[in-house]
């Protein structure tokens, strides 16, 4: 049974989701709720992966502090409380 | 001479469009639009209302492509982007040129990785040409230093002069249904 999960919009995206800063999905793992915004929110969808569904390079998604690359990729499990955070890469020089 | 030139330029910053009366002794500047994105390819369609277009590649976002009806005062973003689908394996790093077609709508693009698309409707909506982007050399194309892109259309009536970086110079002859080198 998907739970509700918690994404959490930049900005600078929030133009795709009416303004809103956060959303809620439906979803068990982390490529359920890319899943959902695909077809929730095709246009906030583009921004975060590419047309071969993968995470664009710098784009960073996170479970809750943890970042997903680390923990796993997309098929990292969402616990109750969860919050996904969608983040640009960004680095210092 | 006509009474306004319009010059968009795209930047790494975004595009500007400079105006001039038609003296061209001095000029506005208005952008940069799409600020902090670069702009590898824009186009000024004059075929009924004049039309400014930009891409827009946020390194982070992913392509968009912008488009101005008032002489490059504002810009907003086409329903859609050039896109590979989701079984062609490829995603788009770039847009590279920007052709206008027959009629008031009809839209060409060169995209990176090499790729040709159509739109019929002024860029909202678009479709890769298989003609040269599914062609049998297409696979064996290698990026140069600067991208495999297709950076150059030239079109006049049915002929289209495509160049691609490295792929070479194909052309065709029946309005982009085939292409030869």
């Amino acid at each position: 049974m998907p739970m509700s999960a918690t994404v959490l919009i930049p900005r600078i995206l929030t133009q795709y989701t009416g303004g809103c800063a956060e959303v809620s999905v439906q979803a068990n793992t982390v490529g359920e709720v890319l899943a959902a915004l695909k077809r929730d929110f095709p246009a906030l969808y583009q921004c975060v992966c590419d047309e071969t569904d993968a995470v664009r390079r710098h784009i960073n998604v996170f479970v809750n502090n943890d970042l997903v690359h680390h923990q796993g990729g997309t098929p990292t499990r969402l616990h109750k409380g969860d919050v996904i955070s969608i983040f640009q890469a960004v680095s210092g020089g | 001479m006509s009474d306004k030139l319009l010059v968009s330029i795209g930047t790494k910053k975004g595009v500007f469009v400079a105006e001039s009366a038609s003296g061209r002794r001095r000029f506005s500047l208005r952008g940069p639009f799409g600020p902090g994105v670069a702009v590898y390819a824009t186009m000024i369609d004059t075929r009924g209302t004049p039309k400014v277009y930009a891409s827009s590649c946020s390194p982070f976002f992913g392509m968009k492509l912008l488009v101005s009806s008032n002489l490059g005062n504002k810009f907003r973003e086409t329903k859609s982007a050039p896109a590979f689908a989701a079984d062609d394996g490829r995603a788009m790093a770039n847009i590279w040129a920007l052709e206008t077609g027959k009629g008031k709508k009809e839209l060409w693009c060169g995209a990176e990785p090499a790729a040709l698309f159509r739109s019929g409707d002024g860029g909202d909506s678009w479709e890769i040409v298989p003609g040269i982007s599914h062609h049998a050399h297409a696979r064996q194309w290698h990026p140069g230093n600067g991208g495999l892109c297709m950076h150059t259309i030239v079109r006049q009536g049915d002929r289209m002069h495509l160049g691609i970086s490295t792929g070479g110079h194909y052309l065709s002859e029946d309005g982009g249904t085939t292409f030869d080198p």
